[in-house]
């Protein structure tokens, strides 16, 4: 797969502040990338590094395997922080001046209006916008030209419901037609929900990347229990999968990988002359193994 | 760079600080041209409807342009501070604008403000001179026609003075203030304490003598040359003194040596900025 963006040990620092510290991963073609940590993590910073806005310390980043240049930055459509516009222009001129720089068409905007929902809204002035169509201004200039690579720096921040589900829908949408997305979230479900592969970014530094799957493990825990519970757990423990079994005082908690489901451990107990009694689902919170992995 | 003209082009005709304050430049620059014509003062040998002739209009017009100079730098200060404070330098760098197309476009804009004042100032010297000469001759319409472009100048020098500080500063209210500042008092204290012979050559010194006022336009002799007879009288004595100034096409090159200076600095600022 062609290698989109590669940061290699890149660095900024504002002062005696670490805003990215020794920061190295790749992103290649056709993935969802998500750029996942807390608020002051790095994650912007990062993402206003490989757009051209700041001068990195040290290290460096390559776009299509090149040093950055305007001409990269034309093939990306970006939204870092909040969308950035004239506010005395309307959503139209200001799309036009952004449409001049890439060389795109009057055609192309309206494609890009369109997707987002803002045409009935091109003669409205940038400055008389809510926040969440100022929003989606944003997501329509990243748009604009059918862009290779989207960035995108908390896409849903600050809309309510309704833009959330849209923006998403749209980003999964970009996603399918093969993009490549690189997306910065404090948000884990929408990471999960999105992404296909993650970095986890703490104070500047990057505690682990990969594909979403085997970072964010999906084990899900299952709480069984029997009237014979050290038969039990005998059982359990023979399963040919291996599983992790933990005795609790109200009943056994069983770690299921991700192929298997409540309903064949059932089938399994009964198989071996053990009837369960009791069989509950518990997904693990993301927010618990997030936490866990920015400790 | 055709293109980075449109793109300032639409930015600032669509602003309506921007159209606001160059129609008041306009009618300020009329008013003022015209009003001084109902001026009353007596001085042997001349006549103010001298100024709408040849060659004096050359002078005059010119003169009168130099004064809203500083009123088209603020507008130029006005339009770079909205860039930053509208995170748009952010926007067009993001989009696939490099940093040095970011200063070349505001340049660009200062050229084609420069030229718009140009031609006005042009219009109104060809025109003026036309109406209120006699006996127009081609060599008369062009002698001293070089005043116009020592004035195209000093524009140019003026908006690059204040572009130079509203990119260092990044807010409009601290450019504005410390650019009218500079000029006055700043710079002049500053010049109190050199030599004579050098207060012409800093920056707002220079740029101001492009324009010289009626003073220098060998027209009015120097108060010193009056000499009171007897009866209490003045009579004119001589030829009216100089001022001992640098030679018009010296300041010139002093001045595009400050404005490509201070371009330099501009660009590397640009250069090194955090566009947040």
């Amino acid at each position: 797969m062609q290698e989109v963006l590669t940061l290699e040990n890149l660095h900024k620092s504002y002062g005696q502040t670490h805003a990215v510290n020794d920061v190295s991963l790749s992103v290649k073609s056709g993935q969802v990338y998500g750029l996942l940590g807390p608020n002051g993590s790095g994650k912007t910073t990062t993402l206003g590094v490989i757009m051209g806005l700041l001068q990195p310390n040290g290290g460096y980043y390559r776009w299509f395997g090149e040093p950055g240049t305007k001409m990269h930055r034309r093939r990306i459509g970006a939204l870092i922080e909040n969308p950035h516009f004239y506010p005395y222009l309307s959503v139209c001129d200001n799309m036009r001046i952004i449409a001049r720089i890439k060389d795109y068409t009057d055609e192309d905007i309206k494609m890009a209006l369109g997707i987002t929902g803002l045409l009935s809204r091109k003669h409205s002035k940038f400055g008389h916008l809510s926040l969440g169509l100022r929003q989606r201004l944003g997501i329509a200039a990243a748009l604009l030209g059918d862009p290779e690579v989207l960035v995108l720096d908390e896409p849903t921040n600050g809309l309510d419901p309704e833009g959330f589900a849209d923006i998403r829908r749209i980003i999964l949408e970009q996603a399918a037609k093969g993009k490549t997305i690189i997306m910065a979230s404090h948000l884990l479900d929408e990471v999960e929900k999105v992404c296909s592969h993650v970095a986890v970014l703490k104070n500047g530094k990057l505690l682990a990347d990969g594909p979403v799957g085997k970072l964010l493990t999906t084990e899900t825990v299952v709480l069984v229990d029997a009237d014979d519970r050290s038969k039990l757990k005998e059982v359990m423990n023979s399963h040919p999968a291996g599983l992790r079994v933990e005795s609790h005082p109200e009943c056994l908690h069983v770690y299921l990988p991700a192929n298997l489901k409540a309903g064949d451990l059932n089938r399994f107990a009964h198989e071996q002359g053990v009837v369960v009694s009791q069989l509950q689902t518990q997904r693990p919170t993301l927010e618990n193994q997030f936490l866990e992995l920015i400790k | 760079m055709k293109k980075l003209l449109q793109i300032e082009r639409i930015k600032a005709l669509e602003y309506p600080a921007f159209k606001v304050l160059m129609l008041i430049h306009f009618v300020l620059f009329l008013l003022v041209f015209l009003v001084i014509s109902r001026i009353r003062f007596s001085v042997p040998n001349f006549a103010i409807s001298d100024l709408y002739a040849f060659p004096l209009v050359w002078y005059y017009v010119p003169w009168v342009a130099s004064f809203f100079n500083i009123f088209l730098a603020i507008v130029v200060i006005l339009i770079t501070g909205n860039e930053y404070s509208h995170g748009t330098f952010h926007q067009s760098v993001m989009n696939g604008l490099s940093r040095d197309d970011l200063w070349v476009a505001k340049f660009g804009l200062i050229v084609q403000i420069a030229l718009y004042t140009l031609v006005l100032t042009l219009a109104t010297s060809i025109l003026s001179g036309l109406f209120s000469t006699e006996n127009v001759t081609l060599g008369m319409i062009f002698s001293h026609i070089e005043v116009v472009f020592l004035y195209f100048l000093q524009a140019l020098a003026y908006m690059t003075l204040g572009l130079f500080f509203a990119i260092l500063l990044k807010s409009n209210a601290l450019s504005i203030i410390l650019f009218i500042l500079y000029i006055f008092p700043i710079e002049p204290i500053i010049r109190t304490a050199v030599p004579d012979a050098a207060r012409d050559f800093f920056p707002a010194k220079a740029i101001g003598l492009l324009t010289k006022g009626p003073g220098h336009w060998g027209l009015f002799p120097q108060a010193q040359d009056y000499i009171a007879n007897a009866d209490g009288s003045f009579q004119l004595q001589g030829l009216p003194s100089a001022e001992n100034l640098p030679s018009d096409w010296i300041i010139a090159g002093v001045v595009l040596g400050y404005t490509l200076l201070l371009l330099l600095f501009i660009r590397l600022r640009l250069l090194r900025v955090n566009l947040k």
